[in-house]
């Protein structure tokens, strides 16, 4: 019994002993402090991935000769993925701050795992299993530089003294896989050289001007660039042995960037979910958004200046709520409570659906629907409660309106005029303003958002779009409006569609 | 004195002549359910906080009721004249050359583009039984469109 007993303490000792071991990394309560210098220091609206967001109730302690780590899981809000030969999909983010003594080290990263090694793992105590690169960045969105590492051990390539910290301790919890490990190692320094690889991916980011929420993450491609640079390399072999005789090959390290084209759309638009869930569209919206031309006109918008907000939307019952415009790809409301709408028509059971014409088509409508969406809001700048309706209008409100518009924008005022207010007849002014006044407007828009591809003759026959019924399409002989309705045709034939 | 009051009724009678020359005409459309139709033609409509009625399945004639309506006895139909849109239309014309003159001597030379809600007075009448009908006050719908982007679309795909 007294010997069992004595076996029991013994095994219990050695279980201890073992466990201790085992827990040199044994992780212990969060530090309150480090996460509020962390929360204090980091400015996630400087960075230029401005999809990331921190989950501060992850925060992991670890402590390693004596070093304290700190991790701290950060996810992206809008899920981007990778496309590439070398890496996969998914980019993964991690906080990271190193305490050691007094000096605190913090670290935003963004890591890139190489194919047919395990995905970044979160934490930088286990990469044994895992290769690829780590974009390191202050918290200020500063980036310091590289750290590549390969099954675990951390190599900076740059020799970045900034970056030391983090290399030195990620390779604390460096464990060789290789059997000579248990033999003392020795070491050489060898001069040789290394062959950088850089693959930069480009993105297009859309992001709300106040809010800061990303609209959009759009992949635009990659470029490889290649530079080569003589390096001193530690090279570990097995004291004995015969080390390393072979002339050592290059080294390669495949480093990945990033390039950030970003765009702010302003959120005074109000995007309807419909808009949001419909990619094509919101796909050529957001594109636009990067077009000067068009977000000139998106700015007029801005609350601060406006009282009007845009709302643009898509009806998938367009045939049932918009009778009256059947016809019609979209249609621009005048303001009503304050907003304009522009409404899409993306009803399948009718042959006017915006969806079933090609992207650059879809485009030449929304710059089309801005442009209708500006002249009311001019409009209604010149009444004394944004309503533009002269039903609605008092017999004074009325006299003032006229006269605000011909004080304040005469050009226009000679079109409403004459099309509106001198007949007992009237008709749509605004399309026979916007052929005489925005077709280039138009054109240069479309030539911005096609990266200019195309020929003159192509812009010009989009600009015509929804202007047909216009004096100054009557004006254009027949030869130029039958070039001008073959190109169309052309477009339709040949150009990039949705579905 | 006399004078005084004769002045007084003359102006009180000229204004109210002069504001009665510019009035909205009562128009009376029927709305009935075309049962071939497989859309709904009669439906309440968020965005616009009322009902919508689409007249035709295949065409324009859309309407919207927000206010309240009257239900009458089936013996009172034959009182209302109805308008097709067409007649509407040629209504439209007429109001507007009537009243040009009064439009612009009251709003001078340059007249405000009253709509169809600003020209005429809109009821719909549905018959629901036998018995009875119903008659919505309504408003044009439409009628506040700026734009409406109307291109030939391209052939289907094959």
């Amino acid at each position: 019994m007294t010997k069992t007993r004595v076996l029991n303490v013994a095994f219990t000792l050695m279980l201890f002993f073992f466990v201790s071991c085992n827990n040199e990394d044994f992780e212990k309560p969060t530090t309150a402090g480090i996460a509020k210098q962390l929360q204090d220091n980091l400015k996630l609206d400087q960075f230029t991935n401005q999809n990331l967001v921190v989950n501060w109730e992850s925060l992991r302690k670890t402590e390693k000769d004596s070093s304290e780590i700190y991790e701290i899981e950060v996810t992206e809000k809008i899920k981007s993925e990778m496309t590439s030969k070398f890496l996969q999909k998914e980019v993964k983010y991690e906080l990271i701050a190193v305490k050691n003594k007094d000096e605190v080290h913090s670290y935003l990263i963004e890591a890139f795992s190489n194919l047919n090694y395990e995905t970044f793992p979160s934490t930088i105590k286990n990469l044994n299993k895992f290769a690829g690169t780590l974009n390191v960045y202050e918290l200020n969105g500063t980036k310091i530089g590289q750290v590549v590492i390969f099954e675990g051990k951390a190599e900076d390539p740059s020799n970045n003294k900034f970056l030391s910290s983090l290399v030195s301790t990620i390779n604390m919890f460096y464990k060789s896989n290789n059997l000579t490990n248990r033999v003392p190692a020795c070491n050489v320094i060898l001069n040789t050289y290394s062959v950088e690889q850089v693959w930069t991916g480009r993105y297009s980011i859309a992001t709300l001007a106040s809010t800061g929420q990303v609209l959009s993450i759009k992949y635009l491609g990659e470029t490889l660039t290649s530079s080569k640079s003589t390096l001193l390399f530690s090279e570990v072999f097995p004291c004995g042995s015969s080390g390393i005789h072979e002339p050592k090959s290059a080294t390669i390290h495949k480093i990945r960037t990033e390039a950030y084209e970003k765009t702010v759309v302003d959120d005074s638009v109000i995007i309807d979910e419909t808009l949001e869930k419909n990619p094509c569209l919101y796909g050529v919206y957001t594109k636009l958004g990067g077009v000067d031309t068009f977000q000139k006109y998106l700015r007029k918008f801005d609350n601060k200046f406006s009282v009007l907000d845009l709302k643009i939307s898509v009806d998938d019952r367009y045939g049932i709520n918009h009778k009256d415009n059947l016809g019609a790809q979209a249609i621009t409301t005048i303001p009503a409570n304050k907003t304009i709408n522009i409404i899409f028509n993306n009803d399948p059971n009718l042959a006017s659906n915006i969806m079933k014409f090609p992207q650059i088509s879809i485009a030449t409508n929304f710059i089309h629907e801005i442009i209708h969406a500006e002249i009311n809001r001019q409009l209604s700048t010149a009444s004394t409660d944004t309503n533009i309706n002269p039903t609605k209008m008092s017999d004074s409100q009325w006299k003032s309106y006229v006269n605000n518009i011909k004080n304040d924008f005469p050009q226009m005022f000679g079109y409403y005029s004459k099309y509106v207010l001198k007949t007992a007849t009237p008709s749509d002014f605004q399309h026979q303003y916007m052929a005489d006044k925005y077709r280039g407007v138009i054109k240069e828009a479309l030539k911005q958002y096609d990266k200019n591809l195309h020929n003159e003759d192509y812009y010009d026959a989009l600009s015509w779009n929804g202007l047909k019924n216009t004096a100054a399409w009557n004006k254009l002989s027949d030869t130029e409006k039958t070039k001008i309705l073959q190109t169309i045709q052309t477009i339709y034939k040949n150009g990039t569609y949705c579905n | 004195m006399v004078r005084t009051v004769i002045s007084l009724y003359l102006l009180c009678v000229f204004s109210i002549a002069s504001a009665q020359q510019i009035e909205q005409k009562a128009i009376y459309i029927q709305f009935k359910l075309d049962k071939k139709c497989p859309e709904e033609q009669k439906f309440f409509y968020e965005k616009e906080k009322g009902t919508v009625f689409n007249l035709y399945c295949d065409k324009g004639g859309s309407f919207l009721w927000s206010s309240r309506s009257d239900t009458l006895p089936i013996s009172k139909l034959k009182n209302y004249k109805f308008s097709t849109l067409e007649e509407i239309e040629v209504l439209e014309k007429q109001w507007r050359i009537k009243n040009k003159k009064a439009l612009i001597k009251r709003y001078g030379k340059l007249y405000p583009p009253f709509d169809k809600n600003g020209i005429f007075k809109t009821y719909l009448v549905e018959v629901i039984n036998d018995k009875q009908f119903v008659i919505y006050p309504v408003e044009w719908r439409g009628e506040n469109i700026a734009c409406s982007l109307k291109e030939v679309p391209p052939p289907p795909k094959k």
